[in-house]
């Protein structure tokens, strides 16, 4: 028995995100503001992650030069006394402008950890604005309002 | 010589272009701040003492009603009654006293008696109580409240103008954590002055 034709299934809809839409008479793009929001978020983020990263790296610095000046100052030398102090006060002079660098270090990646967290909550509200709105948003920022 | 006095010249111009505009931004941003302590003043403003008042004397009616009602003086008028008056004393299934009932029915009592004078005190109380407030009314709240928020949005606006302009000036400003999406998702065609 020959079966009836039936109509062609629907095809799923992309979801493309959505470009133009009109809240309040207001316009808006909400898939190039979104965008431009995580471009800013994601640039504190990664400044703060680099002046961590160079952070860290001063630290290890650090701890090699109070290596040295603790292997420089055991060390006997009856005959350079004057030589051995010389050298002491050039690696505390090193030590303490690594330690200033890291204390900058660590107050600008604070600095960009806390633009960082206010992006992202500007972010957040705006994300979840576009859907209550019913916008399609981005693959990549669909989830950032949950997390 | 004369092209790096020209770059010179526009570096000089960026810089006070970008002052402006970061001056700008700080008066917008005050300017805002002064509307949002405006919006919960109004948000939070007494009412009228004459609508407080009016009130006031609904629940008072209701009350005296209650008062006569629940001690039922229909009783008075039969033949066999002793002309007693009673409260609302109950005795609850452990024998216990429960007085709510009747500390309820004499407070109504002493509401309806006391009415008047209890009005005027009430109402010289208010009136201490409203000074240096603004009372507004139900409708007056709303427009109020609807016309500041129409001045924060366009002030949001204005500051959501200012940071793009800054942001393509290469300055990047933070925005307020509490900005309103419907200006930091508005397309550049819609702020027609960047």
């Amino acid at each position: 028995m020959p079966t009836p034709d039936l109509p062609p299934s629907p095809l799923p809809e992309p979801a493309v995100p959505t470009e133009r839409l009109i809240v309040d008479g207001i316009e808006l793009a909400p898939a190039e503001r979104l965008a431009a929001l995580a471009a800013i978020r994601d640039r504190h983020r990664a400044q703060q992650r680099f002046c961590s990263d160079r952070a860290a790296d001063l630290r290890e610095r650090i701890v090699d030069k109070e290596r040295a000046l603790l292997v420089h100052k055991a060390a006997m030398y009856p005959t350079f006394k004057d030589h051995q102090d010389a050298q002491t006060a050039v690696i505390e002079g090193e030590l303490r402008q690594l330690r200033a660098a890291r204390e900058e270090a660590l107050a600008e990646a604070a600095e960009a950890g806390s633009a960082a967290g206010a992006a992202s909550l500007v972010l957040r509200a705006a994300i979840k604005f576009a859907k209550a709105n019913g916008a399609n948003l981005p693959l990549v920022l669909a989830e950032e309002d949950v997390q | 010589m004369i092209g790096s006095m020209r770059r010179g010249g526009a570096a000089k111009a960026d810089a006070f272009y970008i002052d402006d505009l970061l001056r700008e931004l700080d008066d917008i941003r005050g300017l805002i701040q002064h509307m949002r302590t405006s919006r919960a003043l109004a948000a939070c403003a007494p009412r009228p003492l004459a609508e407080t008042l009016a009130a006031f004397d609904a629940w008072l009616d209701v009350r005296s009603a209650e008062a006569i009602d629940r001690l039922n003086i229909h009783y008075l008028i039969e033949r066999m009654h002793n002309g007693a008056l009673e409260l609302p004393v109950l005795v609850g299934e452990d024998r216990a006293l429960s007085l709510g009932p009747a500390v309820d029915q004499l407070f109504a009592l002493f509401l309806m008696v006391n009415r008047h004078r209890l009005r005027e005190v009430i109402a010289q109380q208010l009136e201490k109580l409203m000074l240096g407030r603004n009372p507004l009314t139900d409708a007056e709240q709303r427009e109020k409240l609807a016309d500041l928020d129409r001045e924060i949005l366009a002030g949001e606006r204005s500051e959501e103008i200012t940071i793009r302009k800054l942001e393509r000036a290469g300055v990047e400003i933070a925005r307020r954590p509490d900005a309103s999406p419907l200006a930091v998702l508005a397309a550049d065609t819609d702020l027609p002055e960047i």
